[in-house]
This record gives structure tokens, C-alpha cells and sequence, in this order.
């Protein structure tokens, strides 16, 4: 499971947490742990907003990151 | 000290020409994660710097020599993974894997086979090497189609390029006489915001970063000990850490980050 939180400016942070083992991921396409959430997320793993809840547009979001 | 000439090679001189060798820890002298002997590791878990579980998974028992000093490892089940980033092949071309023991290695998608295996590497591609069950030691994978002896580099060196891939930062009281031993420095963005800007070695790429255990945010009349981390606009060599849900600080107010748990880390990767 995969959740945004709100950066240190108070907008979104341009990274996601990945909830097993709380590290945070930045939006890197060179990073491979962004590589396995971009990929498990559209394979149906769960992905939180901000706030804690299922994020039901999760493979639109997907679409829209580098 | 053997010379070999040939038409494939040019001139090999095995014992002087340095940095030969694009295999990572080929030695197993470097856990910095501290994997423990025979320890089932899932597929893409590390155990040795720059060495994970294959596809099935791998599981290894060793007994590491002194610092520096090269580790033979038993693979016992599935296989490990070295995946070697692609600017570190910058010939392409035929190059040979060699090791000493009784596992089979292969490149990339290529045949498991004994030591001296040839495969032929695209420039510039991260390719898999990958070892099933048996004894190894002494990885190397070189330019050519002849093996050499190994190339040993310095511990240092060897411990630089790991941490190119990850570094972990271990929170441990390195001082009997006082358990806060300081490893960063901070300051209250406000009541309920401490921040700490965190340092590291330059990854590949920006890093994945995560805090385990607890720290200590010391004032200089008190303090609090935290335990939840979130990481802002991780860098190729630094980090934001910071936990914007505490309580009682003054803004402003600068803090000292001390370690105050010896199972306690903060890890930066940029793993393949």
C-alpha cells in the first residue's frame, strides 16, 4: 500500500510513502522503487490520498506523473 | 606475475591493471544492512551491498572474513542478483564473468555456466548477473573474453561505490560514557513542525529515503524523542526530514538530532 502526504511547503508532496516499511519514494522515473509503485498501483495495489483514503482514480493519477 | 597478448585482449597484465572489475562487491565485504547468514531473502530484498534475491528469491550463508578481506558465500536456494548500472558499461561488447566455487553464474538473459562465461552486453544497459546455488567468491566481470585475477580495490573505494546504490546512516550510541551521540542538526519550523536537513553520499538518483526506530530532537533544556519521519524533495545528496504532528517546541528554536537507540536508521537508496 502507497500513501501522498503533504510536503514540508504544505502541498503535496512530490513523493508517495510506501506504507510496509515507510519509506518515502520520490517521483523519479530513474528511481526503481517509483518504478515498482507506478507498476504495482496500476496492478491494483491500494493508494491513499493525503487524508488516508482510497484513492479510486489511482490509474489516472498514475497517468498523470513523469 | 602472468602477461597475456593476444588479438582479443591487447595486453592483460592482471596484477596491475586497476578497476577492471564492473561487479560491484564482488568480494562480499560490504552489509552495510547487516544481512544475516542464511536469511531467506525475497525476490529484490539485498542482502550484500548491491546483491538481492533473484526472481524466486535467494537465501546464503557466509561467514564474513575481516574488514576488507573477501567472503566465499553458499547460495543455498534460488539465486542472487547483481544488477550492474549501465554507466558502468560504457564498452559494450563481449565481456566474461569468473569467480571461484561451485555456483553458475550468467549475463543477462544468457545460459548459467561455469566460471570464465562470456556474454556480449549492450552499451550502456544495466544487465543482471545472477548466481544459482553453490559456493562464490571473487566476482568479476570484465572486458573481454579471457578472465584475470581479481581485481582487488581498496575498502574504501569498494565502500564508496556501494554507496552510490545505498547508505544507512545507524543511529547507535558510539560513546559509553554518553548515550546522545549527535548526528544532525535541526530547528523547530514551529510548534508543531521540527525539521532536520540530512546529508548523504550521491546516489544515482534521487533517493528513497526512510527513518526506522526513534531519534531524540534535543533542546537545550529538554527535548523530545520522535519516531514518525516524513522526507521532503529528496535530493542525489540530501534530504529534508521532518514531523510536522509534535507539539510543545518553539519556533525557531534549534535543535540537536541525537541518537538514542542502537536498532534505530536512517537509509538512503537508489538501488537498481
Amino acid at each position: 500500500m502507497y500513501k501522498q502526504y503533504i510536503g514540508a511547503d504544505g502541498t503535496l508532496a512530490k513523493a508517495v510513502q510506501r506504507l510496509s516499511d515507510n519509506v518515502c519514494i520520490p517521483f523519479a522515473p530513474d528511481n526503481t522503487d517509483y518504478a515498482n509503485f507506478k507498476k504495482e498501483v496500476l496492478a491494483g495495489a491500494e493508494l491513499q490520498d493525503a487524508d488516508g483514503n482510497v484513492m479510486t482514480d489511482a490509474s489516472a493519477f498514475i497517468a498523470t506523473l513523469p | 606475475m602472468p602477461v597475456i597478448i593476444d588479438g582479443t585482449n591487447g595486453v592483460s597484465t592482471p596484477n596491475t591493471f586497476a578497476f577492471k572489475n564492473r561487479i560491484i562487491d564482488g568480494g562480499f565485504t560490504i552489509n552495510q544492512r547487516g544481512y544475516t547468514s542464511g536469511t531467506s531473502l525475497s525476490s529484490g530484498s539485498y542482502g550484500h551491498d548491491r546483491w538481492k534475491g533473484g526472481a524466486s528469491g535467494g537465501t546464503y550463508t557466509f561467514t564474513q572474513g575481516s574488514t576488507g578481506v573477501n567472503t566465499t558465500i553458499t547460495i543455498t536456494a534460488g539465486s542472487i542478483i547483481q544488477v550492474i548500472e549501465g554507466a558502468n558499461l560504457p564498452e559494450g561488447g563481449t565481456y566474461v564473468l569468473s569467480w571461484t566455487g561451485t555456483a553458475q553464474g550468467k549475463i543477462g538473459s544468457g545460459s548459467f555456466g561455469a566460471s570464465g562465461i562470456t556474454g556480449t552486453i549492450t552499451a550502456g544497459t544495466n544487465t543482471n548477473i545472477e548466481f544459482n546455488t553453490g559456493t562464490c567468491g571473487n566476482v568479476q566481470l570484465e572486458v573481454g573474453s579471457t578472465a584475470t585475477s581479481f581485481d582487488y580495490r581498496p575498502y574504501g573505494t569498494e565502500f564508496d561505490l556501494c554507496r552510490r546504490y545505498f547508505e544507512i546512516l545507524r543511529l547507535a550510541n558510539n560513546n559509553t560514557s554518553n548515550q546522545y551521540v549527535a548526528v544532525g542538526t535541526g530547528m523547530a519550523w514551529s510548534a508543531t513542525d521540527v525539521r532536520v536537513t540530512l546529508g548523504y553520499y550521491p546516489k544515482r538518483t534521487l533517493t528513497t529515503c526512510a527513518m526506522s526506530g526513534s531519534i531524540r530532537f534535543q533542546t537545550s533544556g529538554g527535548g523530545q524523542t520522535l519516531t514518525s519521519f516524513l522526507f521532503d524533495a529528496p535530493g542525489l545528496n540530501n534530504v529534508l526530514m521532518y514531523n510536522a504532528s509534535t507539539s510543545g517546541f518553539t519556533t525557531g528554536q534549534a535543535l540537536q538530532l541525537t541518537a538514542e537507540n542502537t536498532s534505530s536508521f536512517i537509509s538512503f537508496s537508489a538501488e537498481l
